[in-house]
């Protein structure tokens, strides 16, 4: 039988995932001062709870979960986000009308440009992108942070990613970024 | 064995490509997806398409803890686990 983990080594699994905690904290509050308070949160609540994790289980997505659900019980209540967009009203662009097929403009795009589409993203499709595409969770770990199936992860992935995409380039048509097809012969 | 004699094509590609850009896949499947975009256009235009995508993303997530929080959190840890717990 495997021993309970130690409480001292609660520092060690946790510690090394501040950055992450505090950058999605941030995503999550808005707010350098709410993501502060949130991720002190997580960590006494996480530290509480430590009994209950599981030696050789995944710490980061375990640590995640419980700032999520800090977030969700505690913090949203506090904290104004805008309102989030109808996925079914928005029309998917269709590749025939993509003038620029490798999607080189992206990276011409501001982040406070990305950050309103992604912000204004339904809160289950916005946290799939934020742990999959911003920080580089694998799907495995999405799904265990989420508590969602995998398939699930993958398939607000790529609704979610679809929706993205046709509102920056939306965008980039409309500040001139990129040029619409039929001006660009 | 050819794409033809395996039965992978765009279809199969597509299925697996946003796996392959986020470095999921396994070797094997990696490897018949990187031969398959030498060969189809196509797929190599979505694959450089959703790479663009992802590492625009990703220039968002951008910041580290400060510092002083990380150390008020080692405080709290320490104050927490109280005078006994083992360092």
């Amino acid at each position: 039988m495997s021993a309970p983990p130690a409480p001292a080594r609660f520092g060690d699994e946790a510690l090394p995932h501040l950055d992450l905690l505090y950058r999605v904290a941030l995503r999550l509050t808005g707010d350098p001062a709410a993501a502060e308070d949130l991720v002190q949160d997580t960590m006494l609540k996480a530290l509480r709870a430590w009994g209950s994790f599981r030696p050789g289980s995944n710490a980061r997505a375990w640590l995640v979960t419980i700032l999520r659900n800090q977030f969700i019980n505690t913090w949203r209540k506090r904290t104004r986000r805008p309102t989030a967009i109808d996925l079914e009203a928005i029309p998917e662009l269709g590749d025939e009308d993509n003038p620029d097929p490798e999607g080189q403009f992206f990276a011409s795009l501001v982040d406070d440009e990305v950050t309103r589409a992604l912000d204004a993203l339904p809160e289950e499709f916005r946290d799939v992108v934020l742990l999959s595409d911003l920080e580089g969770l694998p799907y495995q770990e999405v799904a265990e942070a989420l508590e969602i199936p995998i398939g699930t992860v993958k398939s607000r992935l790529f609704r979610a990613r679809r929706i993205l995409q046709g509102q920056l380039r939306r965008y980039a048509v409309e500040t001139g970024i990129i040029r619409p097809q039929e001006e660009a012969q | 064995m050819t794409e033809r004699e395996t039965g992978y094509d765009c279809e199969k590609a597509g299925a697996e490509l946003d796996a392959f850009v986020r470095g999921e896949l396994p070797l094997e499947a990696a490897g018949r997806m990187q031969a398959h975009l030498v060969r189809c256009g196509h797929c190599a235009q979505v694959a450089r398409h959703e790479q663009a995508f992802r590492d625009r993303l990703r220039r968002l997530s951008a910041g580290c803890c400060p510092d002083h929080l990380k150390a008020q959190i080692v405080e709290l840890l320490e104050t927490a686990a109280g005078p006994d717990a083992a360092t």
